[in-house]
């Protein structure tokens, strides 16, 4: 089975750990990681890449010391190895400019203000994760339990 | 006086001319015609017949103009003052030549005053080569004209600067009011917050104590977790003891978080390590418990230098030493300084006069601006990054000059750095709000003080003027 691993951004730990846990649920099928800064983040996705494991999906601060979550996410998406790669932007001071400019210019796929509503961000990383499975073309029925219905079926329907 | 106005030298003004020395001396020379006043008397008065003209020979003269009340609230006539002058002031210019020969105000005596006079009904020295009175005199009366204007000038440049002043003050104080109002509310919960955790952390504590030792042990462990571990440190460790220890990614992650080295991991229970993927919960559940409090004492943190905008609670008195005020900003500092070099002219410091203030504002003024540097340079990663305090002081006022050698601060920037919510720092605790540099102007404000800002890279001076004694107490 493919591993999937699921990179979280932030700069202050408290809100890091709150954010992996969160996302514990999701464990028994991707890996939950947790990085403390936008470098950190690309060497962390490097060694997977080298272990050869995927990154599925990355969410991440927006305000860091040393490299805000636009720009990584924005490098994440011109490297052609993480093309695919999910991207939530997860911000603590959202203005309105900003936030087109990651959507535009990072691709980023979805926004969260803090405080975030855990079981929102569960369900969204969740269905990023399900077309991320499809569109690698990974085996989906290792992943099944976990995928979203809604967006498994969209694509079958497309097959 | 009028040295700043653009395109004239200073004396350029109220120089008499040759003509009106003239006038001076043929017209005002006669003993005779000369008058005592004792502080207080009127030359002139307003709306009264005057048929002389004076010149001031020694003493200082006040002109002043009333205007009766519109308002009912308050129906007490308002003089405004419309010229001083001294030796050489013409005084009842306008009710000398102009009909109904009215004064247009009154002119009194400031301290003692002489006068010499001229009748409107002299006749005129002369006459065939310089013309009548009134052609005589023109040079006088455009000069004294001017003269007058300028000091309305000068008034109404002093009254906007009040004003301004006033503004800045009013809307301090109403968002001191508002910093005040949030503080007290945000207190509130934040009590509540740290409070009810520390029952539950106790009622929790106990719970487990009654159950199961080792849990027990973990707990406090999480509770008091307060090592600074790398994420890739903890990665790689959670890496390794998943296989070695064959536990679950997230109990894997607690160890590594728990242990240093391999040595520290021998240390722990067998029975602790046996249960481990059981027990990590525990630890993890002492350690959200660490992270309330902390997050707690984060916000508690901001909402005390917020409220600091609101705060009037000072005493000021006098004897305040400027070098204690730095010693303390100084110590307070220390530690998050980290490879920041501060240096400060200790001999200076100890020189300065003891001044009229508040320790803790003073500290304040210090800490922020000595911060401010820190973080920019730090932010970028300035090399031999260093601080230098230096002291200087006149009769009136001390002066603190904080340097720093970090990027400097941009023209576009230099305006409002002052400003409430004004940061270009993106991280931090309090000191990313934008609110450190405008607590630094209100309290410089307050005092009557000044702040002077000089910066190019690799060169940045606040400079702080702040008044030996309290001359700003009468507002």
């Amino acid at each position: 089975m493919e591993t999937i691993n699921i990179i979280c951004v932030d700069d202050q730990s408290d809100v890091l750990d709150a954010v992996t846990r969160d996302l514990r649920s999701l464990e028994q099928f991707y890996r939950v990681e947790g990085a403390e800064s936008a470098e950190d983040c690309l060497s962390l996705m490097n060694e997977m890449d080298e272990r050869g494991e995927s990154v599925g999906l990355v969410i991440s601060d927006h305000v860091m010391p040393g490299g805000n979550g636009v720009e990584l996410l924005q490098k994440i998406s011109s490297n052609p190895i993480f093309k695919e790669t999910r991207k939530i932007l997860l911000t603590g001071q959202a203005n309105h400019a900003d936030t087109i400019r990651a959507v535009n210019e990072a691709h980023i796929d979805n926004y969260f203000e803090k405080p975030w509503d855990p079981e929102d961000l569960l369900a969204t990383t969740k269905s990023l994760l399900t077309s991320f499975v499809l569109d690698k073309g990974f085996e989906y029925k290792d992943f099944l339990p976990i995928l979203d219905q809604v967006v498994l079926l969209s694509y079958l329907k497309k097959d | 006086m009028f040295s700043n106005i653009q395109g004239f030298m200073a004396d350029d003004f109220g120089k008499a001319t040759v003509q009106i020395d003239r006038l001076k001396r043929v017209y005002f020379s006669d003993p005779a015609n000369r008058l005592s006043l004792k502080k207080g008397d009127e030359i002139v008065s307003q709306g009264k017949y005057n048929d002389s003209l004076f010149l001031v020979l020694s003493g200082h003269v006040l002109g002043k103009c009333c205007i009766e009340s519109t308002e009912k609230q308050d129906p007490s006539d308002r003089c405004f003052e419309m010229f001083r002058g001294g030796v050489g002031t013409f005084v009842g210019v306008h009710s000398f030549f102009s009909e109904p020969y009215l004064s247009f105000f009154t002119v009194e005596a400031l301290d003692d005053v002489e006068v010499a006079f001229l009748k409107r009904d002299s006749a005129p020295i002369e006459k065939e080569k310089y013309g009548s009175l009134q052609e005589q005199f023109i040079p006088m009366i455009s000069n004294e004209l001017v003269l007058r204007n300028f000091h309305l000038l000068e008034k109404s440049i002093d009254n906007e600067s009040a004003l301004n002043r006033l503004h800045r003050s009013e809307l301090n104080a109403s968002l001191g009011q508002l910093a005040a109002g949030l503080a007290h509310e945000l207190n509130n919960a934040i009590g509540v917050i740290s409070r009810k955790t520390d029952f539950i952390a106790e009622a929790l504590d106990r719970i487990i104590e009654s159950k199961i030792t080792e849990a027990h042990d973990l707990f406090h462990l999480g509770e008091n977790y307060n090592a600074m571990i790398s994420s890739e440190t903890i990665r790689e460790r959670t890496r390794l003891f998943e296989k070695k220890k064959n536990l679950s990614h997230m109990a894997a992650k607690v160890l590594a978080r728990l242990v240093e080295t391999e040595e520290d991991l021998k240390k722990l229970d067998k029975k602790v390590l046996d249960d481990f993927e059981n027990l990590s919960r525990y630890w993890e559940l002492g350690h959200d418990v660490r992270d309330i409090r902390l997050a707690a004492k984060h916000a508690a943190d901001i909402v005390k230098s917020v409220r600091t905008l609101g705060g009037s609670n000072f005493t000021r008195s006098e004897g305040l030493s400027i070098h204690e005020t730095l010693s303390r900003a100084i110590s307070l500092l220390k530690p998050n300084l980290h490879d920041i070099k501060l240096e400060v002219d200790l001999e200076s410091a100890e020189k300065m006069p003891l001044i009229y203030g508040d320790m803790t504002e003073l500290v304040q003024i210090w800490v922020n601006i000595i911060k401010n540097s820190c973080d920019a340079m730090e932010a970028a990663e300035t090399k031999d990054p260093k601080v230098t305090i230096r002291c200087s002081h006149t009769k009136t006022h001390v002066f603190v000059h904080i340097t720093d050698n970090g990027p400097g601060i941009s023209d576009g920037n230099a305006d409002k750095i002052f400003q409430m919510d004004f940061t270009t720092k993106k991280n931090g605790l309090s000191f990313g709000l934008g609110l450190g540099l405008a607590i630094v102007q209100r309290i410089v404000d307050s005092y009557g003080g000044e702040i002077i800002l000089a910066s190019r890279p690799q060169n940045t001076t606040f400079n702080i003027k702040l008044p030996v004694e309290n001359h700003y107490g009468n507002d």
